[in-house]
């Protein structure tokens, strides 16, 4: 997706319009696409194969910082 | 800072509404603090990051929505699952983009392999994805009756911290009752935790 934004039309209600982005021109908007990633090589004729890691813990050193710094937070919260 | 919420419960979830009216009070005392509501009109738990079948659909209907105890915060239900409702906020659909999501709080807790299936989780990572910071949170189902109230404190306590963490940061948090002098209940702390 590309954008969206939101109309009332009428009472409490609305709508919300989306501008849809793709590599396929059929599809919806183009520009901006990279043309050397999956979607616009695929859009272009070729196969794509790319390895997927799926959902994983964060392990990188400057997020276990936040973590610390989240868990001593909450921790005080906790405290007798 | 501008605070994006919402669930897979949907957006008449008493966990929802549990977390805004704590987030209005935080914002209200704290000042600066934007609070929007764009959640789903539906139950969309074990929605992961669907989006549905935008390419079919040129629209998405909402309606405007009341939060019991937080009638000043803005809130929409969204005719739509959770990661669209944090996509359509990212792209500023009902103003500003926003600076942090928050997912939840979701009732069932979202550790382990049941974080993939997550819609709690999913809008948190869809967030990522455009390049915000998120924070998911859940809340053990047992014991009855629910306490809504901890993990809401919780989530109040850790939002500053995601909050200046790196663009793409993900948290879920995930507890039961607790003991303490702000809270009713037990827990026994808060650990980081690495995911089974």
């Amino acid at each position: 997706m590309k954008g969206a934004h939101a109309e009332m039309t009428g009472g409490d209600a609305g709508s919300v319009g989306l501008v849809l982005g793709t590599a396929i021109p059929s599809l919806g908007d183009t520009s901006g696409e990279d043309p050397s990633d999956d979607a616009a090589l695929v859009a272009a004729g070729y196969a794509s194969l790319t390895a997927l890691r799926g959902v994983a813990e964060d392990h990188r050193p400057e997020i276990q910082a936040v973590v610390e710094r989240a868990v001593r937070e909450a921790s005080r919260l906790l405290s007798p | 800072m501008r605070i994006l919420v919402t669930n897979d419960d949907g957006v008449h979830a008493p966990g929802l509404g549990a977390l805004v009216r704590a987030l209005a009070r935080w914002a209200k005392e704290g000042g600066g603090h934007e609070i929007l509501v764009v959640a789903p009109l539906a139950n969309y738990s074990g929605a992961s990051a669907a989006v549905g079948t935008v390419y079919e659909r040129e629209a998405v209907g909402f309606r405007r929505i009341h939060i019991e105890g937080a009638e000043a915060i803005e809130a929409y239900g969204l005719d739509a699952p959770p990661a669209l409702t944090v996509v359509v906020g990212a792209f500023g659909a009902f103003g500003p983009t926003p600076d942090l999501v928050v997912s939840g709080i979701n009732l069932g807790v979202n550790v382990g392999r049941s974080i993939l299936h997550s819609g709690t989780v999913g809008a948190a990572l869809t967030a990522a994805q455009h390049g915000l910071r998120s924070l998911a949170v859940s809340l053990r189902s047992q014991p009855v009756p629910h306490q809504w109230e901890t993990a809401a404190e919780i989530a109040l306590r850790v939002i500053p911290a995601v909050a200046a963490a790196p663009p793409r940061t993900v948290l879920t948090s995930t507890c039961r009752r607790c003991r303490s002098t702000n809270c009713a209940g037990w827990c026994r702390g808060v650990s980081a935790t690495p995911a089974s």
